[in-house]
C-alpha cells in the first residue's frame, strides 16, 4: 500500500481538527504545530469553521506582529467575513492594513461586536469587559504565560489552543520561582497548566512541515518533538545554486557550498574562551551572508519550480543575547549591500520564515552551560526557520564543554520534567552538525 | 553582567583593592534595625541551635536552643522580635483621603530585620514556615505566641522577594551592589572576606585580607550553617555530653554551649554593624523615601491583619495570589531598575553601554505639532517632537517609552530610528506634560535618556470563586485542596 502524500495527510489532520471542534464535548481542544506546518492556515480556517452556522469567534494572539499577520491573512482568504482589530491606544495600523466594509480598526470593543471575527492580543483582552463568544482561537498558545491566560478565560465558552511546543517556553524577569511545581505556576505556559488541570481535552497535531525542508524535518522532530512531522517538500524540490563558483579554497566559500549542497553547515572556529560578544563569530556570519549574496545564489521550490534570487531579506541571522544581535546589526549597516537582512534573537525570530538562516551557536565560546543556553526551545527555533540552508557558526569544543557540563539544575517536587531535554537535544544537534562540519 | 561591572571586578583583582560600583543607595537603612544571626543544628533542617539577635551593637542577645529544650528558646526569641516589632505601634499618623483612597491610619515608621546573607533570608522564611501553624497555647495572648513570629519572619522574608522592599535587608546582597570585588560571587555571599575585600586592615591588600578571612577558626563564616571544624572542634563534644548529663552537670554544659555559640557569632556581628554602617553612610537617592513609606504601609496593613485574628499566610498561593504576586514582583524588579538608572550616573552608564540608555544631542523640535483625533468623539492632540542625535550604540524599539534625569516626569516614545554609520537619529514624540513648554528642551541641548518608570496598574483577575475551567482541576479533588495536604 502507499503511503499518503503529504497533502493528503496535512488536509486529513486539518479536516479530523475541524470535526473535532464542531463534534467534541470537552470545553478545550489543543493542537500542536510543528515549524512552518501552516498553523496560520489553520487559525483562518477554523474562524471560518466556527463563524458559519452565525457564530461569530474571537482570536487571542501573543504581539502586535502576530496580530497583523492574522488579520492581513482573515481579510485575504475569507474576504466575506468582517473582521475587528482590536488595539491598544498606541498601536499604528501598518500600511497594508487599511480600515474598509471588511475590516474595522478601533481600540473600543464595543465597537468591535458586529464582526464575525475580533481579533487582538491577549494583553487586550485583558481590559475588555462585558464581552462573550462561543469560540476563542488562542494562537500561539505555548509562548503565552498561564497568569495571561487567566486574565481572559472567562470570555468564551471553548477555546481551541493552536502553538508550537518545541519553541520558547514564556519568561519572566524575575529570578525565584516560588511557584515552581503548584498545579497553577502563573510562571508556567499557557497550554502546560491547561493540560494539568485538564488532563482529558483531546491534543491533535498537524504532521506536515511545510517550510523545513526534507534535509531537516527528521532531524528536528527526532530532536526536539514528541509527536514525530515530517517534511512536505522531497530533496529535489528544494534546491539552492549560485550563478557563480567560489573562490578558491576559502572556509566560509566551503560553508556555503555544503550549506547550498546539503541544507546543513557548520562553521567551525578554532575554540576559545569569548565574550557574550565575539567579533570573529560575528565576522564570520557576515562574510557568509555576503558570499551568499555575491554569488547570487538562486532558490528553487514548489512555490517558485524556476528559481528566486535570493535577496537579503530571504536571509535571516539568529542569536541567543540581544547585544550579539545588536552588534551584528551594527556591522550589516558597514555594507549596504547586505540592507534588509533580519538580525535577531531566538526569541523574537519566533513564528518567522526565511530561506537561509546564519546562527551564532548559543554556547560557542562560552565557558560554562547555563539553563539559558541549554533550553532546547532556543535551539529549536534558532535550526528551525529556514526552508532551503541553515549555517550554524560556532567556536570548536561545544562537544567537550557538553560533556563537562551535564544537566544539574535542581529538581522541584510535582514539576514535570522537561521534555525535550536541552543537553539531550544540543547533543542530538551537534552530533548531526559534526557530519556538515567545515573548519575555519 | 554589564561591561562596566566587569571591568570593574577585572579592576579589582588587578590592583588587589575592591572597587565602588555605585556610591548611592536606593533601599532604606533605619536608625534601629534589628541584626538577626541564626545558627542551624547541623545536618538538620530548619532547626536552630542558638540566634543573636539585638537592636544594640554593644549589647546582643543570644537566644540558645540546647538539645531537649526548643521551646524555652522559641518563647523567648518570639518576645524579643515581639517587643520590637511592637515598640513600632504607639507612633501612628494619618494619612489623608486621595482619590477613591479613603483617609488611612498608618504608624510613623516600620521595624527593618538585618541578615547576612540570602541564605540567612531564606532560614528566616523556613523558620517562619515551620513556626506559623502552631497552634496558640489557650489562655495565652495570641500577639507575643511563637505562631505570630511565624508569621511576622514569613512576612519579612515574603517582602524580601521584591526588589523595592527594604523591611528585610540582606547585608552581604547590598554591600555587591555598591563595590566590586577579585573574588567570585560565591565567595562575596560571605561577609567576612567581602567586608575584608572593602575593608582591609592596614598594612594589607583586600585580597590578602580576604584570603586571611577564609580561615574559619579566626573567621567563622556567618550561618546558617555552621562550619565543620567548629563542630568537631566544639560542638560534638558538647552535644554527646548533654545527652547524657542531668542537672547542674548539664546546666554546666548548656553554659559552655552557650560560650561556644557567643565565640563563634561575636565576630560577624561586629563585622555586621560596621556593614550596616558603612551602608547607612552612603547617600540614599530620591525614591528611596517613597519606597520606605511603602514599606511602612505593608507593615501596617499586616499589623491590622494580624490585630483582627487574621490566619497565618497559606502553605501555597492559590492561582490568583500566584498571579497577582508576580505581577507585583515583576513591577518592583522594573520600577526598581529604571528609577535607579534616572537617579544613579553608574546605573545610567551602565546602561549606556548596553544600548538601553543613550546620552544624545537635540537637533530639531517641532513642540506645537498636534496629531490628528484617533475617534469620531475626540480632539486633536499636542504631540511635541524632538530628534536627538546620538553616536552610543542604541538598542531600542518603537513605541518604547523613555524618560531623562532632567524631568523623569516627562515621557518620550521611540517614533523612529535612522541609523547612519557614524551615529544614530532618534524620533521621539512626548508622550506627557504636553502642554508644558520646558517638556520641549531646546535644540543643541545634551540628554540623556532612558527606559521611563512604569506606572503599576493591577492586572484584573477573576475572583477567587470565578476561577475559569482552564485554571480549575476539575478532577476528583476539589478546588484548592491538593491531594496529600490532609495528611500533612
Amino acid at each position: 500500500m502507499n503511503e499518503p502524500s503529504a497533502a493528503e495527510l496535512s488536509r486529513r489532520a486539518v479536516a479530523h481538527i475541524l470535526t473535532t471542534l464542531t463534534t467534541t464535548s470537552h470545553r478545550g481542544v489543543v493542537v500542536d504545530s510543528p515549524p512552518g506546518a501552516g498553523k496560520t492556515t489553520l487559525v483562518v480556517h477554523a474562524a471560518q469553521h466556527l463563524t458559519r452556522p452565525q457564530h461569530p469567534c474571537m482570536i487571542v494572539a501573543q504581539t502586535n506582529a502576530q496580530v497583523d499577520d492574522l488579520v492581513s491573512r482573515l481579510t485575504q482568504d475569507a474576504p466575506h467575513l468582517t473582521v475587528a482589530r482590536l488595539s491598544g491606544q498606541s498601536y499604528r495600523a501598518p500600511d497594508r492594513l487599511q480600515a474598509g466594509p471588511n475590516l474595522i480598526i478601533t481600540t473600543d470593543a464595543r465597537q468591535a461586536a458586529a464582526a464575525d471575527v475580533a481579533v487582538a492580543t491577549a494583553s487586550k483582552w485583558a481590559n475588555v469587559q462585558d464581552w462573550h463568544r462561543r469560540w476563542a482561537i488562542v494562537d500561539e498558545a505555548y509562548q503565552m504565560r498561564s497568569d495571561n491566560l487567566l486574565q481572559i478565560a472567562h470570555l468564551a465558552d471553548q477555546a481551541l489552543f493552536v502553538g508550537d511546543p518545541g519553541q520558547l517556553d514564556p519568561f519572566s524577569t524575575i529570578p525565584t520561582q516560588p511557584w515552581k511545581g503548584l498545579a497553577h505556576d502563573p510562571m508556567a505556559s499557557a497550554v502546560s497548566i491547561l493540560l494539568k488541570m485538564n488532563p482529558q481535552l483531546p491534543v491533535l497535531s498537524l504532521p506536515v512541515s511545510w517550510r523545513l525542508p526534507a534535509s531537516a524535518a527528521p532531524l528536528i522532530s527526532a530532536a526536539f518533538y514528541t509527536t514525530p512531522f515530517r517534511a512536505g517538500t522531497t530533496d529535489t524540490e528544494r534546491r539552492l545554486t549560485f550563478a557563480h563558483p567560489g573562490l578558491h579554497g576559502g572556509a566560509v566559500e566551503q560553508t556555503v557550498d555544503l550549506a547550498a549542497r546539503t541544507g546543513w553547515a557548520l562553521h567551525e572556529l578554532p575554540a576559545r574562551h569569548t565574550r557574550r560578544i565575539d567579533p570573529e563569530a560575528a565576522h564570520a556570519a557576515i562574510s557568509i551572508a555576503q558570499r551568499l549574496l555575491i554569488r547570487e545564489a538562486t532558490a528553487y521550490c514548489e512555490d517558485h519550480p524556476t528559481g528566486q534570487p535570493l535577496e537579503p531579506g530571504h536571509i535571516a541571522i539568529g542569536t541567543a543575547h540581544r547585544d550579539q544581535a545588536g552588534y551584528l546589526q551594527h556591522l550589516l549597516r558597514t555594507d549596504p549591500r547586505l540592507k534588509g537582512i533580519d538580525v535577531d534573537t531566538a526569541n523574537r525570530l519566533q513564528g518567522r520564515e526565511y530561506a537561509v538562516t546564519i546562527v551564532l551557536h548559543p554556547l560557542s565560546g562560552r565557558r560554562d552551560t547555563s539553563g539559558f543556553h541549554l533550553e532546547a526551545g532556543r535551539l529549536c527555533v534558532l535550526t528551525s526557520r529556514h526552508r532551503h540552508a541553515c549555517i550554524v557558526v560556532a567556536r570548536a569544543g561545544i562537544d567537550r564543554l557538553l560533556d563537562d557540563h551535564p544537566f544539574n539544575e535542581p529538581v522541584h517536587l510535582n514539576a514535570d520534567a522537561k521534555f525535550p531535554d536541552g543537553w539531550e537535544a544540543h547533543q542530538h544537534v551537534l552530533h548531526h552538525l559534526t557530519g556538515h562540519r567545515i573548519r575555519a | 553582567m554589564s561591561l562596566l561591572t566587569t571591568l570593574q571586578q577585572l579592576r579589582a583583582s588587578e590592583r588587589h583593592h575592591a572597587q565602588p560600583l555605585s556610591r548611592l543607595r536606593y533601599l532604606h537603612v533605619a536608625d534601629q534595625p534589628m541584626l538577626i544571626l541564626p545558627l542551624n543544628r547541623p545536618g538538620e533542617t530548619a532547626r536552630p541551635l542558638a540566634v543573636m539577635a539585638g537592636c544594640d551593637p554593644g549589647h546582643p542577645r543570644l537566644f540558645l536552643a540546647p538539645p531537649g529544650d526548643d521551646d524555652r528558646f522559641l518563647t523567648d526569641l518570639a518576645e524579643h522580635l515581639h517587643t520590637y516589632i511592637h515598640s513600632f505601634h504607639y507612633a501612628t499618623r494619618i494619612r489623608p483621603a486621595k482619590g477613591e483612597q479613603p483617609e488611612r491610619r498608618e504608624y510613623l515608621d516600620a521595624p527593618q530585620l538585618v541578615v547576612t546573607g540570602t541564605a540567612s533570608a531564606y532560614y528566616l522564611k523556613m523558620l517562619g514556615r515551620a513556626l506559623r501553624y502552631r497552634p496558640v497555647p489557650e489562655g495565652t495572648d495570641p500577639a507575643t505566641s511563637v505562631s505570630h513570629l511565624g508569621c511576622w519572619l514569613t512576612f519579612f522574608a515574603e517582602r524580601a522577594e521584591y526588589a523595592t522592599s527594604s523591611l528585610l535587608l540582606n547585608l552581604t546582597g547590598l554591600l555587591s551592589t555598591h563595590w566590586a570585588t577579585g573574588q567570585s560571587i560565591l565567595d562575596n555571599a560571605h561577609l567576612a572576606p567581602l567586608m575584608a575585600w572593602i575593608f582591609p586592615p592596614p598594612g594589607l591588600t583586600g585580597h590578602q585580607a580576604a584570603l586571611a578571612a577564609e580561615n574559619p577558626l579566626q573567621h567563622p563564616p556567618d550561618g546558617p550553617t555552621v562550619d565543620p571544624s567548629f563542630e568537631s572542634a566544639r560542638l560534638s563534644s558538647l552535644f554527646a555530653a548533654l545527652k547524657s548529663s542531668r542537672g547542674v552537670r548539664r546546666q554546666h554544659h548548656v553554659a559552655r554551649l552557650q560560650e561556644a555559640a557567643e565565640d563563634y557569632l561575636q565576630p560577624t556581628w561586629d563585622l555586621a554593624w560596621k556593614a550596616i554602617a558603612t551602608l547607612r553612610g552612603l547617600p540614599p537617592v530620591r525614591s528611596t523615601a517613597a519606597r520606605w513609606d511603602t514599606d511602612i504601609r505593608r507593615f501596617t496593613a499586616y499589623s491590622d491583619h494580624l490585630a483582627a485574628g487574621g490566619p497565618p499566610q497559606p502553605k501555597h498561593d492559590d492561582v490568583v495570589s500566584a498571579a497577582i504576586r508576580l505581577a507585583e514582583l515583576e513591577h518592583a524588579a522594573a520600577s526598581l531598575a529604571a528609577s535607579r538608572a534616572l537617579e544613579d550616573d553608574f546605573v545610567m552608564a551602565e546602561r549606556r553601554t548596553t544600548g538601553e540608555a543613550f546620552r544624545g544631542t537635540v537637533t530639531h523640535t517641532e513642540p506645537d505639532r498636534t496629531i490628528p483625533p484617533q475617534g469620531p468623539r475626540q480632539r486633536p492632540k499636542r504631540r511635541p517632537l524632538i530628534t536627538v542625535r546620538t553616536n552610543d550604540p542604541v538598542r531600542l524599539e518603537p513605541n518604547r517609552l523613555l524618560a531623562g534625569p532632567h524631568d523623569p516626569a516627562v515621557h518620550m516614545a521611540v517614533l523612529d530610528l535612522t541609523y547612519t554609520t557614524d551615529d544614530t537619529e532618534i524620533v521621539l514624540e512626548v508622550r506627557t506634560r504636553t502642554s508644558n513648554p520646558s517638556s520641549v528642551p531646546a535644540v543643541g541641548t545634551t540628554l540623556l535618556l532612558t527606559t521611563a518608570p512604569d506606572h503599576f496598574r493591577r492586572p484584573q483577575f477573576p475572583s477567587r470563586d470565578q476561577i475559569p475551567w482552564t485554571h480549575t482541576d476539575t478532577g476528583l479533588t476539589a478546588p484548592g485542596h491538593e491531594p496529600g495536604e490532609d495528611q500533612a
